[in-house]
């Protein structure tokens, strides 16, 4: 399949392809893989840093909703989240590094969500466009990275919930198998705080993201989170430290690779974030939406069901 | 029915949002595994003979990458091993045409890591005319034969080498 068609059929095609762009990426593997296969490690690293920034930050949100979290009591909510990080400008391009004896020695190019790829010239024939050096272009042009996911709020037990997010998808002939999952807990602070006019609670949770053994994003979040709820309505906000990282593992047969074995653990850039957001509960459906702020911006909506 | 509504909703606007956001006409620039050739030069000779190696375009680019819209040749590396106090002449060719020559320089100068086209002066110009018809053959999916002959200012010791690298991109549209 064509892999531009196999990318539509991946976004369009079902919610759990709606996982992510990155996940279509990944799921063209055999494809994706020999472009990656190609590049040398400061070349990926600038040209797929963005997913990473994005895709770290979109893992860590929809977590914090309603600080409410009783002392005891049985508790089931099923939710589908779903959130998406702001591209911003500066992540359209990187500077890439030119092969030997080129000048300049780095050239400006796009990343994954930039336009057309730039050129630095061959300094023995600046006007032969035959001998130049090229980046690629860009694959996505969009100014949202989204992620969907399904999550699973239980509890509660000493005024403590788990949440629990999981998408496993088997190996489909070439396709690699990808699993997401997230387990996090969030626990009450307002049981010890008798009387405090809102409420308040802190929460910690694990991601993980594979597909095959290209592409793995690990992290961690922890956020203190308050909320206010009259009626139906619900205001809830949070600080939120996290840590998000993206791991690519390949070899290279590129030629001007020093080093053929490729290992490049990208740093989500998103490390700390304030969230703002509201919710109305109407019996057993929440929605809620929310803006969450750091080094990348991006917004997160949700619709659940539960008691 | 109303929570069966918006839940479809949802599910249509998440499978959706990215539907539009691919750039349908994205090349990827792709280093592809160029040609490369290694002349070992006969003890006591003063002759490079004319040498070709053929190449499919599964061994020039090292994997099946579609619809290819173009090609750059970025670098011709030529690397000696062994020593050799002489000098060296020779001709490289893409496809039987000459694309440079070398005019009896130091066999030394081109010890490893070798010389680059890019950054050495012991090359002639690159024949402009050799490497668009190689660039033709790539686009067209023809078999690529990189040549080499030349001679030496001397007679050969034992353990002479020469390695003649051309490395090229491709613009790959998945």
């Amino acid at each position: 399949m064509h892999l531009i068609q196999r990318f539509r059929f991946l976004i369009s095609g079902s919610l759990v392809a709606a996982i992510v762009l990155v996940a279509g990426v990944a799921r063209a593997e055999s494809d994706f893989e020999k472009i990656l296969r190609q590049q040398n490690q400061t070349n990926v690293q600038g040209y797929m840093q963005p997913i990473a920034d994005l895709f770290g930050a979109n893992l860590h949100s929809g977590f914090n909703h309603s600080a409410y979290i009783p002392q005891s009591g049985f508790h089931f909510r099923f939710d589908i989240m779903a959130m998406a990080g702001l591209v911003q400008d500066d992540q359209m391009s990187y500077e890439a590094q030119s092969p030997e004896g080129f000048t300049p020695s780095k050239f400006k190019t796009a990343t994954i969500f930039g336009g057309k790829g730039g050129s630095v010239p061959n300094p023995i024939a600046p006007g032969d466009t035959n001998l130049a050096y090229k980046g690629s272009d860009g694959l996505f042009s969009t100014t949202i990275f989204p992620l969907a996911a399904p999550q699973i709020t239980i509890g509660h037990v000493y005024g403590t919930e788990a949440v629990i997010r999981y998408v496993p998808i088997p190996e489909i002939g070439s396709l690699p198998a990808i699993t997401l999952w997230s387990l996090g807990a969030r626990h009450s602070v307002s049981q010890y705080l008798e009387g405090f006019p809102i409420d308040l609670a802190v929460g910690a949770m694990y991601s993980s993201f594979s597909v095959g053994d290209l592409v793995t994003v690990k992290g961690y979040a922890a956020a203190l989170q308050a909320s206010k709820e009259w009626t139906v309505f619900l205001i809830y906000g949070s600080l939120q430290m996290e840590k998000s990282t993206l791991t690519l593992s390949y070899k290279t047969t590129d030629p001007n690779a020093t080093n053929q074995t490729i290992n490049i653990d990208l740093e989500g850039s998103n490390v700390f974030r304030a969230t703002i957001g509201g919710g109305l509960s109407l019996g057993f459906l929440k929605l809620y939406a929310d803006a969450n702020f750091g080094a990348i911006t991006s917004v997160s909506g949700g619709i659940g069901f539960g008691f | 029915m109303k929570v069966k509504v918006i839940l479809m909703l949802l599910i249509v606007a998440m499978t959706t949002m990215g539907f539009e956001c691919v750039n349908e006409d994205a090349v990827f620039s792709i280093n592809v595994q160029g040609v490369s050739g290694t002349y070992l030069v006969p003890q006591g000779s003063q002759t490079l003979a004319l040498t070709t190696w053929t190449f499919t375009p599964s061994q020039y680019l090292g994997g099946d990458y579609g619809d290819i819209s173009n090609v750059r040749i970025y670098d011709i590396r030529v690397t000696t091993a062994g020593a050799f106090s002489g000098n060296v002449s020779g001709t490289i060719t893409l496809n039987n045409v000459a694309v440079l020559t070398i005019v009896n320089k130091p066999w030394a100068s081109f010890s490893a890591p070798g010389q680059s086209l890019i950054t050495s002066t012991l090359f002639s110009a690159p024949n402009a005319a050799a490497i668009q018809a190689v660039i033709q053959a790539i686009k067209s999916s023809q078999p690529v034969v990189l040549g080499m002959s030349g001679s030496l200012s001397s007679a050969a010791p034992a353990g002479l080498s020469v390695t003649v690298e051309v490395l090229g991109q491709v613009d790959a549209n998945l």
